[in-house]
């Protein structure tokens, strides 16, 4: 195949807030703020950032279950926000999701083959062939054909976030967004999902957008990682770069804040400040505010992505200029 | 892990109503009274309205077990007839409101653009105190049993769709909606198969104390003069007629006010278990 | 002399199924000015473990079943509500991980740091708010006297913990309990809480119990650790000693599955199975239905805490 598998240009999403009687125009919230960024066939893109930086919305938009404000999300080629109901609901196929909660992901009132059939019935599978199916794809997430019969409420965690992923197995799609897959659970089972995801990715020639707020749980998974801070990629690079050489402040900060099980010495640098508000980002860099290594150009102008090495993108000023 | 006995949550949930006390007790007194509007016609034969003007005032005895009233007319007779018009009533007046109320409901909570104008609509009619409401209304419609049924619907309607339209508001958002739409699941598809049946639980309480308060509507109005006609017995208006007679023959009036009073009590209590077990926030979660 | 002593503490609560303990024969001992570190998942009992020292567990239906905790030298368990009330706070106080929920939503912070004041010492409205700015200040809020009336909604995650840290502290508790402080917040945020959680305890030379699931915020700020499984002690040691030689099947499980960013693995090694149910746990050792290392002898009786290095003790019969 040609081309990246996904390819994403300026994705914006702005929420409104507060609009009142009058439709006063109120505070404008920029979720996503002009987001580009590709992702081949087969790899995993990770993506890290903290509270408000848009992460969860952003892999909402890449399926449409919130609608993009701006940009285009071409997948194989063809832009999906352009797609009416009809041909939304056939991309729905080949483009998935798993969610962070498994307990509020799982309707409580159906039976797990219901909740992982239900898929194939929308899409009109025969519905002899559908229990086939569902049990097939139950044993590839480790759980028992029998399972079928049971309800939600009598799994754990790690359980019931495989049934999640078997839904979103069940019609074979190429992409799926992880949410989150694994920051509700146990370390302990985290372990054995992170593994069950990477073998169904083998297996099935799965390609993933892993979203996640744990640095190590992303580098370990993940081929390539972008960051993101208040709506905008700030750094984007294969994850040994990212990790060896981040060369975005932001990025710097929030290695140097993962408690590490082999410290060297108790003090690093520690990025000062709060999060500022999604409603009223920062002029100019965004990540001005906390930057150490702030200069006048950061509080006036936005940094523009560079390629500061052929396939390490940055937005920052101090990258661009030398 | 699973549990040892893996069961449908809603054969989970008929289990544990079957344990709470509240429930069964109001379940039994229910019954009864359930029992007698079903089998009226086997158990009070002969024409609750036959006049017997010689048998007038008898009071409570083996023959006539509740005694006869000012017309000679065996209250039993009277009180069981009324007992079915009473329950009759209730089951109108709710099915009234578990269709009308659900559809507005689900509508207004899951259609922003329709949740408004539902919504002023049910705040216009929710603005009229239920009983003064209902009070006009058979007024203009004239007095009987329907019109009475009718009243009922509309006054309690938009609150029962409020019920179900916070319900709705709160499971739109959960996550396996989302994951519904992810799979290309259409908005009936995601009502009929996602949120409606998770929504039913707080609509299922407030139809059995809707039940009740229908019964002592329909009492109150007929009381009133403005439910069934006489002679047709409702326990409102039997109760109604023996205003009169209360020093002579307090049965007329006490019978029907104690019938209506455990028929209250029992649903009342039956509603309480069903709150109780259906809560969410008791539900199955580890 | 120890500032916290636990001895055999076991916590039961009355179920529908009977009584299911949910810690059992929990022992350690806290030194004054130093930081224990309890480490274990979910259903491990740490927080539990933590609530019943502090007598915040509802009684019914918990129960101390066994077991004595010792505070300064005197007996917590069997303590009446108004003894443990006046120790709340001033000898020993707890924060706790949803600075969401932790903060009364319609009280001023403001407000909610004096109450502590109110409750332990007579002073006048005027020294309260003194001590309410200066706290603040302590544990980072810029300009605290204008942020004295500002509402919990109005900050964001890490100010309330600050916040949080301050009602707990104003009172210079001799011994602070921390359950998971720093889960709920941003990477670069639980950086700064854990951060101000350490220069405090010098200040203020406490010891702290840290609660968490988090090996790497373990590594950072204990001294000593506990590692916790299904209710029971399996493994204590200095911080150091259970990084570099963990005696027990599980912390090594635990250190093995967690990636950090310095390894470089393929795929990580997960412990099998989950945690057993409370009420139905397997006899003998806990852990033996995932350990890689569980022969048949393990399954018999649970396996007692034995030296296996210099203060280092683990619970497991196939460690030397």
């Amino acid at each position: 195949m040609t081309g990246p598998l996904l390819e994403v240009r300026d994705l914006e999403k702005h929420f409104v807030i507060g609009e009142g009687w009058l439709q006063r125009q109120a505070a404008r919230l920029r979720a996503v703020d002009g987001v580009s960024f590709a992702i081949g066939a087969g790899e995993t893109l990770g993506l890290v950032g903290e509270s408000g930086c848009g992460k969860s919305t952003l892999g909402r938009l890449l399926l449409r279950l919130i609608e993009p404000s701006g940009g285009t999300i071409r997948f194989e080629g063809v832009d999906v926000t352009t797609l009416d109901r009809a041909g939304l609901r056939r991309q729905r196929r080949a483009m998935q999701i798993i969610f962070q909660d498994p307990y509020g992901a799982l309707d409580p009132r159906m039976s797990v083959g219901d909740i992982v059939g239900e898929p194939l019935a929308i899409h009109a599978v025969p519905r002899a062939e559908i229990p086939r199916r569902v049990a097939e794809t139950l044993e590839l997430v480790g759980l028992a054909r029998g399972h079928a019969g049971r309800y939600p409420h009598e799994f754990s965690g790690g359980q019931r976030q495989r049934i999640g992923i078997a839904r979103a197995l069940a019609l074979r799609p190429r992409f799926i967004v992880c949410d989150e897959p694994v920051s509700a659970l146990d370390v302990s089972v985290q372990a054995q999902i992170v593994n069950l995801l990477q073998d169904l990715q083998a297996e099935l020639r799965l390609t993933y957008l892993f979203i996640a707020h744990d640095l190590a749980v992303v580098k370990h998974i993940s081929d390539r990682v972008a960051v993101m801070y208040l709506g905008q990629i700030v750094e984007i690079a294969d994850k040994r770069t990212i990790y060896a050489r981040p060369l975005h402040p932001y990025t710097q900060a929030l290695i140097a804040a993962v408690p590490s099980t082999r410290p060297r010495g108790r003090r690093r640098e520690r990025l000062a400040g709060e999060i500022p508000s999604a409603l009223h980002p920062p002029a100019g860099c965004r990540f001005h505010t906390r930057c150490p290594y702030v200069m006048d150009v950061c509080r006036e102008q936005p940094p523009r992505m560079v390629a500061a090495t052929p396939g390490h993108e940055v937005a920052c000023h101090l990258v661009a200029g030398s | 892990m699973t549990s040892a006995e893996p069961t449908a949550p809603g054969t989970q949930l008929l289990g544990r109503l079957l344990r709470h006390r509240q429930f069964v007790t109001g379940a039994a007194l229910f019954s009864i009274v359930l029992l007698a509007a079903i089998l009226a016609p086997v158990i009070a034969p002969g024409d609750p309205t036959r006049i017997a003007m010689r048998l007038k005032f008898l009071p409570p005895s083996r023959d006539h077990l509740f005694g006869t009233d000012n017309f000679g007319r065996s209250l039993w007779s009277r009180v069981i007839w009324g007992a079915q018009l009473s329950v009759m009533t209730g089951l109108a007046v709710v099915a009234l409101n578990a269709v009308f109320g659900t559809l507005f409901g689900a509508l207004a909570g899951y259609f922003k653009r329709l949740d408004n104008v539902l919504m002023r609509i049910s705040d216009a009619l929710m603005a009229f105190p239920a009983i003064l409401l209902a009070i006009g209304i058979t007024a203009v419609l004239g007095p009987s049993t329907s019109d009475v049924i009718l009243a009922l619907a509309v006054v309690y309607v938009p609150r029962t769709a409020r019920i179900v339209r916070s319900s709705v508001i709160v499971i739109r958002e959960m996550e396996y909606v989302q994951a519904a739409r992810a799979c290309g699941a259409g908005d009936w598809r995601i009502l009929r198969r996602h949120i409606l049946p998770n929504s039913m639980a707080p609509l299922i309480v407030q139809l059995s104390f809707l039940f009740a308060y229908s019964v002592l509507t329909e009492a109150t109005l007929s009381f009133l003069g403005l439910g069934a006609v006489p002679p047709t017995p409702t326990w409102g208006n039997i109760m109604a007629e023996g205003r009169q007679y209360m020093v002579q023959a307090p049965w007329i009036i006490a019978i029907p006010g104690v019938a209506l009073m455990l028929t209250v009590l029992g649903l009342n209590l039956l509603g309480d278990g069903l709150r109780d077990v259906l809560d969410p926030r008791l539900r199955i979660q580890p | 002399m120890t500032l916290l002593e636990v001895r055999g503490l076991t916590t039961a609560f009355a179920t529908g199924s009977g009584d299911v303990s949910a810690i059992e024969e929990v022992g350690f001992t806290v030194a004054p000015g130093e930081v224990l570190g309890i480490v274990g998942e979910s259903g491990s009992g740490k927080s539990v473990t933590a609530l019943t020292i502090m007598g915040l567990l509802p009684r019914p239906p918990a129960r101390v079943a066994a077991g004595s905790v010792r505070f300064e030298g005197s007996e917590l368990i069997g303590l009446s509500e108004a003894r443990m009330r006046a120790l709340r706070g001033r000898g020993i106080a707890m924060v706790f991980q949803e600075p969401m929920t932790s903060l009364n939503p319609v009280l001023s912070i403001g407000e909610q740091v004096m109450e502590t004041v109110r409750a332990h010492e007579r002073t006048t409205r005027a020294g309260q708010r003194d001590r309410a700015i200066e706290m603040l200040g302590r544990v980072g809020i810029a300009t605290p006297e204008r942020r004295l009336d500002d509402f919990p909604h109005q900050l964001s995650g890490g100010m309330r913990q600050r916040v949080m840290l301050a009602i707990a502290l104003i009172c210079r508790p001799r011994l602070l309990i921390a359950d998971e402080p720093t889960t709920a917040l941003d990477v670069t945020i639980q950086a700064q809480i854990l951060d101000l959680l350490l220069d405090l305890r010098a200040e203020l030379g406490m010891a702290v119990i840290i609660i968490t699931h988090n090996m790497g915020v373990i590594a950072e700020t204990a001294d000593r650790v506990l590692v916790m499984y299904a209710g029971r002690i399996v493994e204590q040691a200095p911080v150091g000693a259970l990084f570099a030689y963990p005696a027990h099947p599980y912390t090594r499980g635990l250190l093995e599955c967690v990636p950090t960013l310095e390894t470089e693995l393929d795929r990580l090694v997960a412990i099998p199975g989950v945690l057993p149910d409370p009420a139905r746990r397997p006899p003998g050792c806990r852990y033996a239905p995932r350990c890689p290392l569980a022969i048949e002898a393990c399954t018999r009786a649970i396996p007692p805490l034995h030296r296996v290095g210099a203060e280092h003790d683990a619970a497991c019969i196939r460690t030397p």
